[in-house]
């Protein structure tokens, strides 16, 4: 996305967390008011926000919730120093924003597939809404994580969807399907071709890294279109540092990601494989980088 | 490449294709990326400043805008090491054309000095030392022009290419500081780098980078940059490479004017890699229109009016 103007929200503006809404043992939402200089910054389903945990750290997270007085929320999965800290915050404490950041995910017509795998689910969950306004006759919503009790949302999406709908699965079976996401994909695609018709079919996902490459694999087999929603270190968020960039297309996942599609995807050699750290030092994500 | 030609430069004995060179710091990590900016405009490139080790640098947030094109960092120099760091100086010189500048950095001057000689090796066009971030250690360097003597020395035995040296515009006097690097042995100077600056959340009372004091950067320096390039051009004879705050072909004028031979960009990427071709392109036209044959012919033109004061 380039702009013609530089946004004021790119300096974090605190505001007091409002509400805190424990989903799994996991993960929590964070409710904010997002109204910077008297404007609410309108939000792109898979857009994100970085959020200044003050003493501690910024990091990216995905808005997963926007309400209509201007408020924003998003899930935070528990799994190092500043995801911890942001764990122990109540109500009323003051952390900062800045953004909206990203390109967000581009809803197509025709037939949509919404996946999204443990917590990648924050990231789809705004999308599922626009999606069902705007189609509801061709959604399929498939939501897989490692346990039953990790499964995010999920009562919520039980509600707005229909059964024929949804697909629920667990690497562990203790809910819905077992198996992974791309399995249960696959499982169902005749299926789903069907329904589809002569419509395009196009995926969404978001999730771990080794989800969406094995799912890049599906797709390129079945000719499926996707837009998957990658994770990489970043600093500045707004194009600057670097650090998000993936070779060789010099595409910066802050910027004119994080969602990309199939045609760049495919020409990426570092999607699955590579990852800088905070130093931008490249390592091969599956090697014990310290 | 003929369409380019008004815009070739030549700088120590090296030459760039285009006036346009990417400040250190910038997009400075993935070679692919500093080859596409090359497509896009650039002459040439200057990696994020390496060390002797790798450094992790300041926790976030480390890089904020503060809105009117203008941002504050501290990144406190985060780098892989240039042993790590060695191969990707080689690939990002696969491109043909492109200069390649490695700005460097070390706790001391044999550091500076071994950390230079290992990035020319590994195919550095030239070394830029960085003894300027306002936010590191290094910027005690800088401010002094005695140990700017010595470090740019020490950097200048150890490597064979040129050797630019930026300089920082928190001082009392820069032409000192330059004068110094110069005759230590320096090819280029680079003025400037960021700006010392603080900037205060009035919810939580604290400092909001992580680090506390930071660098501006982007267009709120321009002026501070030409002032700096003017004082500069009067009192040195090597060339200078404008730097701060460049967002359009009329900033980049405005640098030539005042005495630059070239220049950096950095926070004007914050609008993507268009931006490089349309400075560039609006360069070409504006000599076009005044029928000038390199934009080399603007550097220092500004100096003829003499009621410039040379002072404060
Ligand atoms: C675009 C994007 C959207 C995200 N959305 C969500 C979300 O909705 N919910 C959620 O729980 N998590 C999300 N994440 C991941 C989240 O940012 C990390 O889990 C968090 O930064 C971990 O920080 P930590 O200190 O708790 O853990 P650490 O132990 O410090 O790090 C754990 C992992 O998080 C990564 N990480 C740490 N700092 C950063 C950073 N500044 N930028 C990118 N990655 C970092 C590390 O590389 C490491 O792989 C998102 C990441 C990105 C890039
Ligand atoms: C995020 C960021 C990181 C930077 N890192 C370095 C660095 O490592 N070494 C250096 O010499 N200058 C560094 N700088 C300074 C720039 O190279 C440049 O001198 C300064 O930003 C002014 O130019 P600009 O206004 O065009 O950005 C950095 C600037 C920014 C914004
Ligand atoms: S996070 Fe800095 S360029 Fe993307």
């Amino acid at each position: 996305m380039t702009k013609n103007e530089q946004s004021i929200t790119d300096k974090p503006f605190t505001t007091e967390i409002k509400s805190v809404v424990q989903e799994t043992p996991l993960m929590k939402t964070y409710y904010v008011s997002f109204v910077v200089q008297g404007k609410i910054p309108s939000v792109i389903p898979g857009q994100f926000i970085l959020v200044w945990i003050p003493g501690i750290d910024e990091i990216p997270m995905a808005i997963s919730h926007v309400l209509d007085n201007g408020d924003i929320g998003f899930t935070v999965k528990d799994v190092g120093e500043a995801t911890h800290a942001l764990h122990k915050m109540k109500i009323g404490d003051l952390i900062g924003i800045r953004g909206p950041y990203g390109n967000g995910y581009q809803l197509k017509d025709g037939f949509s597939i919404i996946i999204g795998g443990g917590i990648g689910i924050a990231s789809i969950r705004l999308l599922v809404q626009k999606a069902l306004q705007k189609n509801p006759n061709h959604l399929l919503v498939i939501v897989g994580a490692q346990t039953a009790k990790e499964l995010l949302y999920l009562e919520e999406l039980q509600e707005i969807l229909k059964p024929s709908q949804m697909l629920v699965c667990t690497d562990d079976g203790s809910h819905g399907n077992e198996g992974f996401v791309t399995m249960i994909l696959e499982k169902n695609l005749l299926h789903i071709k069907e329904k589809a018709g002569a419509n395009r079919i196009t995926v969404y996902a978001c999730g771990p890294e080794i989800m969406l490459t094995n799912l890049l694999k599906v797709c390129n087999t079945h000719k499926l279109e996707l837009e998957a929603s990658l994770e990489r270190f970043m600093r500045c968020g707004f194009g600057l540092c670097g650090l998000c960039v993936v070779d060789p297309l010099g595409i910066k996942i802050c910027q004119n990601g994080p969602v990309l599609n199939s045609a760049v995807l495919n020409e990426l050699d570092d999607f699955g494989k590579f990852h800088r750290d905070v130093t931008g030092e490249k390592y091969r994500i599956d090697s014990n980088h310290g | 490449m003929k369409l380019n030609k008004p815009l070739n430069v030549s700088i120590a004995g090296l030459e760039f294709n285009s006036p346009l060179i990417l400040a250190s710091g910038i997009l400075g990590v993935s070679p692919p990326t500093m080859h596409i900016l090359a497509d896009y405009g650039m002459g040439g490139i200057t990696t994020k400043s390496i060390g002797p080790v790798k450094r992790k640098g300041y926790p976030n947030p480390s890089i904020i805008g503060l809105g009117n094109d203008t941002f504050l960092n501290a990144v406190g120099l985060a780098n892989p090491g240039i042993e790590r760091f060695s191969h990707e100086i080689t690939e990002i010189k696969k491109k043909e054309g492109l200069v390649v500048i490695v700005s460097v950095f070390g706790d001391n001057s044999n550091d500076f000095a071994r950390t230079a000689s290992l990035a020319e090796k590994a195919g550095a066009d030239a070394i830029e030392i960085n003894i300027s971030c306002p936010h590191a250690e290094v910027s005690s360097i800088g401010v002094d022009p005695k140990i700017t003597f010595e470090y740019v020395r020490a950097v200048k035995k150890a490597i064979h290419c040129p050797l630019f040296v930026k300089l920082t515009p928190n001082v009392t006097d820069i032409v000192k500081i330059g004068m110094s690097a110069e005759k230590a042995g320096a090819d280029a100077l680079v003025a400037i780098n960021t700006v010392s600056g603080l900037a205060i959340d009035i919810n939580t009372h604290r400092p909001i980078l992580a680090h506390g004091i930071g660098g501006l950067s982007g267009r709120a320096i321009k002026p501070i940059g030409v002032r700096h390039v003017f004082n500069l051009s009067k009192a040195v004879s090597i060339p200078i490479i404008g730097c701060g705050g460049i967002f359009n072909y009329e900033d980049v004028l405005e640098y030539f004017l005042a005495g630059a031979s070239a220049v950096q960009l950095g926070s004007c990427l914050y609008y993507g890699y268009d931006i490089i071709t349309q400075i560039r392109d609006n360069l070409i036209r504006y000599l076009e229109t005044r029928k000038l044959d390199s934009i080399s012919q603007l550097t220092g033109l500004a100096h003829h009016y003499k009621e410039i004061g040379f002072d404060d």
